[in-house]
């Protein structure tokens, strides 16, 4: 292998690694938001379960969409807007 | 090097795959194993001679009782465990901040029975749910896992939708190594992925209180290794059979399975068998008059769908032909995450066999994918081997477990860091072959009057060592072909 391939691919590996970390830490970070806003209220036993239901069917399918759609990184970007909403409704409902 | 979708998934898979499947074999193998964790405790305890449950006589259950309150009186918090269908006996038990370990009394008489202290099969439930460390941290881990697990099926789907079902019948195990591999990994990929998905996902959802906790954001307080409380005043309860026969005509089509003791009144709980609905409906009684105070065994549709969820991830509702099913659906989960960490080291062996990772990588996949399955035989051989009445039998099994499987570490190791995988893996199937195959010659010397009294239990348990030992011998086999 050539040096310049060799610095490519080093690149590229660590540019996914990034990548897939921020995935995850975005990914966690809205699942927990989503789980705040189906259930506000600390008492509401049952709203906290569907959430944590629908936030753990959500969590590997953003972790995987916000890695895979790399594109000028449209993964990274739709998660987020997700998150930014979740974060909104959260402030609105507070 | 251009990147596509599938090659940019393909790296996630591997890579995260890799990591988390270290942990994941381990959490899937213990809990296929946990599935029979009564049984294989059963099989611990060959003292323990009686095949069916009885029903509980007045005299056993005031018998029991009386050991509560002296426990209690001791600061230790026990429970009664009414017989049933996996375990006969009455049992006191008590959490030691691993496990469920307490004494085993006759249900018709109250006689305590002289059984050996074990680890039994807890300690693969243990390892299971926690890896054995601290109750919270282990679980996080633990859930952690699973999400990866869900993370790695969900990227594994998209790289190969296009060959799903051609790949349910494509099998070439006399092709080239890496090949063959491959389509085992895929073959029992594809025909357990609903399996794996549902493990996965209720795995992480009945323990999600800890990783995606309702508001305020904290964890939910748990119970951990404590140290022993100080003793408590011994407390007198009424008779439990008057109080245990309201109950069962309280928790209509529930059969009782745990009495708990508080201060002020008696909980008696339905047992986990009664439905795959997890329930943990239970009839109180006030202290000291026994008097019954009203049930509720209502459910919103929405805590009876987590009652199922823990239902279906614990099996503890299962009859024995569906915990087989359970069990194997287990074991060629396990299948699919040890050959994945095989592939995962063999495709990069060309480019990177020479590099100390590399090596270090497979050093770790021979003590994951040997280095468990011989700890755990050696931990049946302890059992046979330890002396009965030594002092802290349960902790030297545990000890034996746990030193066995860092010493198969050590030399899996040690020869992976030389360039040497293949003689450690050689010579450690060699090791699970031998532990297997003699296990029933162990346990018919050992105890003959057990293999006699429970003939089913015991083979099926020496059955399966065996069935270990065979499969190792033959990967062993063909390990030595070029």
């Amino acid at each position: 292998m050539t040096t310049d391939r060799i610095e490519r691919v080093a690149r590229l590996n660590r540019n996914r690694l990034v990548c897939a970390v921020a995935a995850c830490l975005m990914a966690y970070v809205i699942a927990r938001l989503l789980v705040r806003d189906i259930a506000p209220m600390p008492d509401a036993t049952d709203l906290i379960h569907i959430g944590q239901m629908i936030a753990v069917f959500c969590l590997p399918v953003m972790i995987v969409v916000a890695f895979g759609v790399w594109r000028r990184h449209a993964g990274l970007i739709g998660v987020g807007t997700c998150g930014c909403i979740a974060a909104g409704i959260w402030v609105l409902v507070a | 090097m251009r990147e596509t979708l599938r090659t940019r998934l393909g790296w996630l898979h591997g890579w995260l795959g890799y990591v988390a499947g270290l942990v994941l074999t381990c959490i899937f193998a213990t809990g296929s194993v946990a599935v029979f964790n009564m049984e294989l405790t059963r099989w611990m305890q060959p003292e323990v001679l009686r095949a069916m449950p009885a029903p509980p006589t007045a005299t056993a259950l005031d018998a029991a009782a009386r050991m509560v309150a002296l426990e209690k009186a001791q600061g230790v918090l026990a429970f009664v465990a009414l017989p049933g269908c996996r375990s006969p006996t009455l049992d006191v038990l008590h959490y030691n901040g691993h496990e469920f370990v307490g004494a085993r009394l006759d249900p018709t008489t109250g006689a305590l029975i002289p059984a050996r202290a074990t680890a039994g099969g807890g300690l693969f439930y243990n390892l299971h749910h926690t890896l054995y460390l601290n109750a919270q941290m282990g679980t996080v881990i633990v859930s952690i896992a699973g999400i990866a697990l869900l993370v790695a099926i969900v990227s594994g789907v998209v790289i190969h939708i296009h060959a799903l079902v051609p790949d349910i019948v494509m099998l070439r195990l006399s092709v080239a190594r890496l090949r063959a591999w491959l389509d085992a990994h895929l073959l029992a990929g594809v025909l357990f992925l609903p399996f794996m998905v549902m493990m996965a996902y209720t795995g992480v959802l009945v323990k999600a209180d800890m990783t995606l906790p309702g508001p305020p954001f904290h964890s939910m307080p748990l119970r951990t290794s404590s140290p022993p409380r100080a003793p408590m005043q011994a407390l007198t309860y009424p008779p439990l059979a008057p109080l245990l026969a309201q109950a069962r005509a309280s928790l209509p089509g529930q059969e009782p399975g745990f009495i708990l003791f508080a201060p002020n009144g008696v909980h008696i709980f339905a047992g986990d068998a009664s439905s795959a609905f997890l329930t943990r409906d239970h009839a109180d009684f006030r202290m000291p008059d026994g008097r019954a105070l009203p049930v509720n065994t209502a459910a919103s549709p929405v805590a009876r769908t987590m009652q199922l969820m823990r239902g279906l991830h614990y099996a503890r509702f299962a009859p024995p032909g569906l915990r087989w099913l359970y069990f194997l659906s287990g074991l060629c989960a396990t299948t699919v995450m040890a050959s994945g960490l095989v592939l995962f080291v063999m495709k990069r062996r060309r480019h990177a066999g020479h590099r100390q990772a590399h090596r270090l990588a497979d050093g770790l996949n021979i003590a994951v994918i040997v280095g468990l399955p011989v700890a755990m035989l050696a931990l049946l051989w302890g059992n046979r081997l330890v002396p009965v009445r030594l002092n802290g039998r349960e902790s030297w099994e545990t000890g034996i477990f746990f030193t066995v499987w860092g010493l198969c570490a050590l030399h899996a190791l040690f020869h992976a860091l030389r360039g040497q995988a293949s003689w450690a893996w050689r010579a450690q199937l060699g090791l699970a072959g031998l532990l297997g195959g003699s296990l029933t010659i162990l346990d018919l010397l050992c105890c003959p009057a057990a293999f006699q009294a429970l003939p089913g239990l015991h083979m099926a348990v020496d059955g399966m060592a065996l069935l270990a030992g065979v499969t190792a011998i033959y990967a062993r086999g063909r390990l030595e072909r070029p």
